[in-house]
């Protein structure tokens, strides 16, 4: 029994697996007191339930079993943002009280390296940076030792620890150094610096990642709220998720599809650009599909209800997107690879240091040993190693915005080099992504500006998706319209009209004209031939007994196309056109830009299947696309590439965004990750050549010549040319050119 | 002792995983084993108890049905 009394709500589910659970779970919340129904919706990982206790024994019940019931409410993306939010200000928090108390230990350091009280003072202030601000380092060092392996925090984690341990201890008791004849320095700047230099560059990587993912909430909000449903007592305005399969739901002039269905009654154009792609609509009668999130034009007509809630296409292709998004892994960082094994390799020469001198002997031998060998872990991280990565980052990321290419996921910048296979969408990438007029053949015997502006008046009354090029072609040559007396559409044929001297004219197609009677010329007729084989879409224009002339309406190639494409397979990647359109006018384009592989009539999850196959094959994937239909592939590629024109969802989901929409940034844009790659690897030798010199000195190379061991001079001389050094590289990055 | 099985509508390893921690407690089942191959999902239960409705409601309170299909002693 339903009682409006009771609460009705939808939770998120987790821990079904399959239909059985589904209906476990509906059991045991029935069981539950207090509980009068509940129905689960599998696809959607949801439960809806009627009932009159709390959520929280809601939650119980099914944790008991094993299941669990999200009662927040909360959304997980929001949930996400807020954690990683968190995370960043956490980090900025570390850096900022890091790099305080650095200061003064720098300055003390540096300037006032034989006043004793300033070891102190140094001590107190560097235990916090290093074991507080810096204890990320240390805890993930000891995860990472724990399955013996090493990666860059291992290698900070062990230089700084040592390098305070030993300064603390020299500070507390320097008589054990002085009473064999060492000096006992102290390296609180070295940890410090080095703790407050990696931090910084993490922050710096932090903010150059991507953004959240806003594009999911965008295509969510194509999802109609309410609809028309018919019903026996009338129309009446219903919530979307009431609605059930079988109702019949009415659709007005440039409302939203609510859901998927059939074409009970009416017909209209539909702009179905998101599963297609095409911009051209489509004309949908009894019997046609139509699909939720499409956009209705100027029509008006009934549908029933065939597939709603989660089952439509557009909550598919969200459903996908989402967990494309959520299956690409990170690229592993250059430098936890280098870390790992310069990390062992450090200590073996810390180790291989302290036995030599120890075997050595002499004077003093054991002390000499543990000195050395603690020196060279104490040099051995260089503090711009944290810099190095971000500073050439951040360069190429200016560099690209510079040139009209935004990158949004620094990742990119590196993957972007390893490609090797590029998928172009057709509309709107390769091609304009609208009919335009391309050609215009007319009879001999034409006034073309005044006929022009006669069919210009016509196309202003016409309904027709291509009336649009064709009035836009007008307008471009300013033509001014005609006054017409009298005007007629013949839907499906095309539209007829009277000028007030009598004059008669028809546009539409072929079918039209012979219906009419009209004279068709053997040129035209040719022209209309040849570019039917072209695979664009031909209109007739008839005027009193014969026709004058014939229209070519195509989706033009843009300018550049052809050109960047034959640049891009230079590189040795292969460029492969996939398109929702038909077969015959992708291989005329393919024909035109030079492409050899290509598919056609593909929906939107056809060009995600292409992509997974590929990379299944071992090639790295990238692709270009504008449009929804391409999201789901867009999240799936290695590299992603939207075009600056396409829809908001195609740009927040891609890595790279071309805010010009030309084809030829695309090979820029490897350039530039390649340029950037470069730099990355030229900032980690001059990072490390420092401290790589600084290495042998520690381990006492000189001491038999000068006596010279580590001293603080020559660690800090060491962190301050290799941050320099990566710094002046970066930046002379700038300067190079893209092209 | 007796040995019940029952057809059941668990479907799968997770199904399994759900009523696992009840069975395996309870003082009514000394042994038990789902087979989830068999297109009735056969659930075969060797208890003390001369009730096989008290495994049936041990099924019941995961979710899932349980429906005595054979006895034996």
């Amino acid at each position: 029994m339903s009682n409006s009394n009771h609460k009705k709500q939808t939770f998120p589910v987790s821990g079904m697996s399959c239909a059985a659970c589904a209906s476990s779970v509906e059991s045991v919340l029935e069981q539950t007191d207090g509980v009068y129904k509940a129905e689960v919706n599998f696809a959607d990982h949801s439960v809806r339930v009627e009932y009159d206790t709390t959520d929280d024994e809601l939650r119980s019940a099914l944790q008991a079993v094993g299941y669990d019931l999200i009662t927040d409410g909360e959304d997980p993306f929001e949930k996400q943002k807020e954690e990683k939010q968190a995370a960043y200000l956490a980090l900025q928090r570390k850096t900022l009280g890091a790099a305080l108390l650095t200061l003064p230990v720098f300055i003390i350091g540096m300037f006032f390296m034989s006043w004793t009280p300033g070891r102190w003072i140094s001590l107190v202030l560097s235990a916090p940076v290093v074991f507080y601000f810096g204890r990320q380092f240390f805890i993930q060092a000891a995860k990472q030792a724990r399955r013996g392996l090493a990666n860059m925090d291992s290698l900070v984690a062990l230089s700084t620890g040592i390098a305070f341990i030993f300064s603390a201890f020299n500070t507390i008791a320097p008589e054990f150094w002085t009473s064999r004849g060492f000096q006992p320095h102290v390296y609180f700047e070295a940890a410090t610096v080095i703790i407050t230099f990696i931090l910084a560059g993490r922050l710096l990587e932090e903010r150059a990642k991507s953004q959240t993912t806003s594009a999911l909430k965008k295509l969510m909000s194509l999802q109609a709220d309410t609809l028309t449903l018919i019903t026996d007592s009338g129309d009446q305005e219903v919530p979307i998720d009431q609605v059930q399969v079988g109702d019949h739901i009415r659709v007005k002039p440039g409302e939203k599809i609510p859901v998927d269905g059939e074409v009970t009654a009416g017909q209209s154009y539909i702009d179905e650009s998101m599963i297609s792609g095409e911009p051209e609509a489509v004309k949908k009668r009894s019997g046609d599909t139509v699909f939720a999130g499409t956009i209705n034009q100027k029509g008006s007509f009934e549908f029933r209800a065939e597939k709603v809630g989660s089952s439509t296409l557009l909550s598919q292709i969200i459903d996908r997107v989402k967990s494309a998004q959520g299956s690409k892994a990170p690229v592993q960082k250059l430098v936890d690879k280098i870390a790992s094994i310069f990390v062992p390799v450090v200590i073996f020469i810390s180790i291989i240091t302290f036995v030599v001198w120890f075997s050595i002997g002499g004077e003093a031998a054991f002390s000499r040993a543990l000195m050395t060998s603690i020196s060279v872990l104490v040099v051995a991280c260089p503090c711009a190693l944290g810099l190095a990565t971000p500073t050439a980052i951040m360069v190429g990321i200016g560099k690209g915005a510079e040139n009209q290419i935004l990158i949004q996921d620094a990742q990119s910048l590196q993957i972007a080099r390893t490609i090797d296979t590029l998928i172009l969408d057709k509309t709107g990438t390769i091609t304009e992504g609208r009919p335009t007029v391309s050609q215009i053949a007319w009879a001999e015997s034409s006034n073309r500006k005044d006929l022009l502006s006669i069919i210009m008046a016509m196309e202003a009354r016409s309904e027709h998706p291509l009336a649009q090029a064709i009035l836009r072609h007008c307008k471009e040559k300013g033509i001014a319209p005609a006054k017409l007396s009298s005007f007629d559409s013949l839907t499906g044929e095309g539209i007829k009209a009277q000028t007030v001297d009598g004059e008669k004219f028809w546009i539409g197609k072929k079918a039209l004209m012979e219906q009419e009677d009209l004279h068709l010329p053997n040129d035209l007729l040719e022209k209309a031939k040849s570019w039917q084989a072209e695979a664009q879409t031909v209109v007739y224009f008839g005027h009193n007994n014969e026709v004058s002339a014939v229209l070519a309406i195509a989706d033009r190639i843009k300018e550049h196309s052809a050109q960047a494409i034959a640049q891009i397979q230079k590189k040795g990647i292969e460029v492969i056109m996939l398109t929702g359109d038909q077969e015959a006018t992708a291989q005329a384009v393919s024909q035109k830009v030079g492409i050899t592989a290509y598919k056609a009539g593909l929906m939107p999850s056809d060009k995600a299947e292409e992509v997974i196959r590929l990379q299944q094959k071992g090639r790295k994937v990238a692709m270009v696309g504008d449009g929804i239909n391409d999201s789901e592939a867009l999240a799936l590629a290695d590299l992603s590439i939207a075009m600056g024109h396409g829809s908001d969802i195609a740009m927040d989901v891609a890595d790279i965004t071309l805010v010009t929409s030309n084809l030829r940034h695309i090979p820029q844009a490897l350039k530039l990750s390649q340029l950037t790659v470069r730099g990355i690897y030229q900032n980690l030798f001059w990072a490390f050549i420092y401290n790589l010199i600084g290495i042998p000195i520690a381990a006492g190379l000189l001491y038999p010549f000068t006596g010279f061991l580590l001293d603080p001079m020559l660690a800090a001389g060491a962190m301050a040319l290799s941050s320099v050094s990566v710094v002046l590289n970066s930046l002379r990055l700038k300067n190079i050119s893209l092209n | 002792m007796n040995t019940y099985i029952f057809k059941t509508n668990l479907q799968c390893a997770n199904c399994r995983a759900k009523v696992q921690p009840l069975l395996d407690k309870s003082d009514e089942v000394l042994d038990w084993q789902l087979n989830l191959e068999h297109p009735e999902r056969l659930l075969t239960v060797k208890s003390p108890s001369p009730n096989p409705e008290d495994i049936s409601k041990l099924v019941a309170r995961a979710g899932f049905q349980a429906q005595l299909q054979e006895q034996a002693q």
